[in-house]
């Protein structure tokens, strides 16, 4: 790895402090529902800046496995699939909640309870991460 | 494996219903001051009346079960998978809503789910599933063969969809409605996907007083 001249690290630290106190991408209401068949994980993610992206993964500690899909209904049959991504625009929201877009968290190594934070670690395209805890609700 | 007909022959089916209960037969109340339903909110379920074959299929004690065992309550009738991680869930919820709301009155009521996943959902399985959401949730398991012959009366169509990546855990795609019998176990209303426990508790509440009133 190349060193960095003292001036270019001087400015990152300066700068990292402002990026940190105005993140553009922001996590609001995030939530697992979990029966004791399967587990989902509902959020809200939130673009404050002018540069659109896109969650591209998520990860957790509870899960050995953790896929984006999305639920459709077509002809009254409930269709869900696998997604590679989700959009999300410049200064808008998406919302991932029950009946469309969701987290699915499959494989749990224990089972959820009530209450207990599931951490979860969303990798977006333009190589942000976010980290946020995920609260366990029954219904 | 049932074909996606089925859910074309219950749309004509719900089509052809749709201005209400048959001629001769009291027309439901479509709201009710208690159940919060107003005049002004559309109405999602869809009404008819048609007499269903009886069948059988094995409880989530690992028993027979009938639906002429439950002649005499109205049933609430839903399909799914114990694995489905979206929208069962909240198909469940909901009944779990509509129960709540019938009160003391849903000792005249059943509430039951039946699984399009046989091979994974047994009857333990079911049981832990069904008891999480409300104690007295009835849950059904079969073979295909056994679902395979109610299917049309539902229009039930179901399609295991495995992962292309080869790993084991697949997902079931599945009609979503939610059905309410009578207490004489005739099929009487259809609900699509996300309609409001406010609607189906005021129409099972509609039911049982007419039962009450001895008709």
């Amino acid at each position: 790895m190349p060193r960095l001249p003292p001036l270019v690290l001087l400015v990152a630290i300066l700068i990292a402090p402002a990026h940190a106190a105005e993140p553009s991408l922001v996590v609001r209401d995030a939530w697992v529902r979990a029966t004791p068949g399967a587990a989902a994980a509902y959020l809200t993610l939130e673009n404050r800046s002018g540069r659109s992206d896109r969650l591209v993964s998520v990860g957790s500690p509870v899960a050995r496995r953790v896929e984006l899909h999305e639920s459709r209904v077509e002809n009254g049959i409930m269709r869900m699939r696998r997604i590679e991504g989700i959009a999300v625009p410049a200064g808008g929201s998406v919302r991932l909640e029950p009946g469309g877009l969701h987290v699915m968290l499959m494989g749990l190594h224990e089972p959820l309870a009530e209450g207990q934070g599931v951490p979860l670690t969303l990798s977006f395209e333009s190589g942000a991460t976010l980290a946020v805890d995920a609260e366990v609700r029954a219904r | 494996m049932t074909r996606p007909t089925a859910v074309v022959l219950l749309a004509l089916l719900a089509a052809g219903c749709q201005q209400g209960a048959r001629p001769g037969q009291p027309p439901l109340a479509t709201s009710s001051p208690e159940a919060g339903v107003g005049a002004e909110t559309e109405r999602r379920g869809v009404a008819m009346e048609r007499t269903l074959e009886d069948f059988t299929l094995t409880d989530d004690r690992g028993e027979p079960f009938r639906l002429s065992d439950l002649r005499g309550r109205t049933v609430l009738l839903a399909f799914g998978y114990t694995h489905c991680p979206d929208a069962c869930p909240m198909t469940l919820a909901d009944l779990r809503k509509v129960k709540d709301r019938l009160g003391e009155r849903a000792k005249g009521s059943a509430f039951v789910f039946a699984t399009v996943d046989g091979a994974r959902d047994t009857p333990p399985v079911l049981h832990r599933y069904v008891k999480h959401f409300d104690p007295e949730f009835i849950g059904l398991t079969g073979t295909e063969a056994a679902l395979e012959a109610i299917a049309p009366d539902f229009g039930l169509f179901y399609e295991i969809r495995r992962p292309s990546d080869g790993s084991e855990a697949y997902t079931v795609d599945h009609t979503v409605a939610t059905y309410l019998i009578d207490q004489a176990g005739r099929l009487r209303f259809a609900y699509p996907f996300g309609t409001p426990p406010e609607e189906i508790a005021a129409d099972t509440l509609a039911l049982l007083a007419q039962g009450r009133s001895g008709s």
